[in-house]
């Protein structure tokens, strides 16, 4: 496999060298799996070591054509190459008032992570999520879902209902809405087509042109009162 | 021991900060997990293309959006100036990869990665064409998906977009040539006797291989300006090389900027043209998709 992986680096880091975007790109892409592979890869147990780990990739990407080899090997000398890079943004971890990405995007201009994203929880796994999410719902007493979710069911002014397939009244968007969108897993369009006797196109555009715009602008309002 | 073909790329504690904000916004523990598993692969996505160099606009993206991710299964990436690439996730032991309602139109593709129980990483699986996905499409078999590189493909061919308002000043691109070059000596339909003031002719060859055959044919297309807003455009296919007909079976397609096909026509036995006639409005984006023996090639044009 060693040799494998030398004489497949050689042809990669190559092609990689090459003009055109799309095949650079590809070759990059082959490049990637191949350093993953790679044995000697600095790594450390600190929590934000896969930040350390991406800026470096990022960074072997856009100067894999100033690459040279130093050794014998191609791999050893990739594995020099690279760790020499990666030592250094791990080491930034460690810097107390570390601002490390400032160009961090958070996920609204105007409202930033609330004290719930600033407590690290390394624990969390596939199989704890359920609970792990309950909890924190359960922690708010209203959320934006919620109240998504309710005013949708409950129609007050009836708007969701009142716009329907013409001379389908049952085909309107209130019941889209609960059946598409509510219902976990969703319904499927040709399901409830068959159901309702609409045909399968029409129902599709309906929900597309009038029962979408009509719930973002519900879902805008309830989101805008609430902030 | 064999040499790995997949990446997998390490999520950021910041991805589940993300995630666990959002999912905790959510009306039950169901909808929070969709929302906390969508936000690892839109994250795990984003770094990857940070990896190769792709820009990706993820703050105005629907995802991201508080009001869109509360009603809607998405997870969307915005590559600016390209269009909107949807990160699907795959959990271990799934065959398909579910394509939400929400998510079947206005795509340039979709990446798909598999999560591991620990969620500390995703594993790229691969690609879907928005060709092979439209409004009925429930789920794509893992059977199916496209090679991951074929993501850069894609953009190439949206970035490469053909832009036709430029051919009423006068400026083409090499590969598409007069009529009467690429034509030469051909029986041509409906294209004489147009006004030379408003109306455009070019035609371009189309090669591939499909059945250990090269084909090849000509595609022709007119278009005319009715109004500043308004262009009618003609589409011809023709055969090319020395065949006398289209192959057969041979299918053209028109799509709009939503990806739904719009209109379509398909060569029979001794056709020895086809043609299909639409108008678009100006800043309108469509595709002319040629499919035979299951290859299929995309042009990409705007107005």
């Amino acid at each position: 496999m060693e040799q494998e992986l030398e004489s497949e680096l050689i042809k990669v880091i190559a092609e990689c060298r090459q003009e055109n975007l799309t095949k650079r790109r590809t070759s990059l892409n082959r490049l990637l799996m191949l350093i993953q592979q790679l044995p000697g890869i600095y790594r450390v147990s600190h929590q934000d070591y896969p930040e350390a780990y991406n800026r470096t990739l990022i960074w072997v990407c856009k100067n894999i054509s100033n690459f040279k080899a130093t050794t014998e090997s191609v791999a050893k000398s990739l594995v020099i190459w690279i760790n020499g890079y990666l030592k250094w943004r791990v080491r930034d971890l460690y810097v107390a008032d570390n601002s490390y990405d400032p160009n961090r995007i958070y996920p609204n201009a105007k409202e930033d992570l609330d004290l719930i994203a600033n407590i690290a929880d390394p624990q969390i796994s596939l199989s704890l999520l359920d609970t792990q999410i309950a909890q924190m719902q359960a922690e708010k007493s209203e959320t934006i879902g919620k109240a998504i979710a309710n005013h949708i069911e409950q129609d007050i002014d009836k708007n969701l209902t009142e716009t329907f397939i013409r001379k389908h009244p049952q085909c309107n968007c209130h019941c889209l809405a609960l059946r598409l969108l509510l219902a976990q897993p969703p319904q499927k369009i040709s399901q409830i087509a068959r159901e309702l006797e609409v045909n399968n196109q029409t129902l599709y555009s309906h929900w597309k042109q009038k029962c979408l715009p009509l719930l973002q602008s519900i879902s805008q309002s309830i989101t805008h009162e609430t902030n | 021991m064999k040499l790995i073909k997949s990446l997998t790329i390490p999520l950021e504690p910041q991805a589940h900060n993300y995630a666990r904000q959002f999912a905790s916004e959510q009306a039950n523990p169901a909808k929070g997990k969709q929302v906390y598993l969508n936000t690892l692969a839109v994250c795990g996505v984003q770094t990857y293309l940070k990896y190769i160099g792709v820009r990706s606009n993820l703050a105005d993206s629907s995802c991201w959006s508080k009001s869109d991710r509360a009603l809607f299964n998405l997870a969307d990436l915005i590559l600016p100036n390209i269009g909107r690439l949807e990160c699907r996730y795959l959990l271990l032991g799934e065959e398909e990869v579910k394509i939400p309602l929400e998510a079947r139109e206005d795509r340039i593709g979709y990446l798909v990665v598999q999560l591991e129980a620990e969620l500390k990483q995703v594993e790229l699986v691969g690609f879907i064409s928005p060709k092979q996905v439209d409004f009925a499409t429930e789920a794509i078999s893992i059977s199916q998906l496209q090679p991951v590189e074929n993501l850069f493909q894609t953009i190439e061919q949206v970035q490469n977009k053909l832009d036709l308002r430029q051919w009423l000043d006068n400026i083409f691109t090499s590969e598409w040539q007069p009529v009467e070059t690429i034509l030469a000596g051909r029986i041509t339909r409906s294209l004489a006797n147009v006004d030379l003031a408003t109306t455009v002719i070019r035609g371009k060859t189309v090669q591939w291989r499909s059945n250990n055959l090269d084909r090849e044919v000509i595609l022709v297309l007119r278009i005319t300006e009715q109004s500043s807003q308004a262009i009618d455009l003609c589409l011809q296919m023709y055969p090319g090389g020395n065949s006398s007909y289209l192959p057969a079976g041979m299918l053209i397609e028109i799509i709009d900027q939503s990806n739904l096909p719009c209109m379509s026509a398909q060569a029979k036995d001794t056709d020895d043209w086809i043609q299909l006639e639409f108008t678009c409005q100006q800043g309108e984006e469509f595709q002319i998709a040629m499919q035979l023996d299951g290859v299929s090639l995309v042009e990409y044009f705007s107005i």
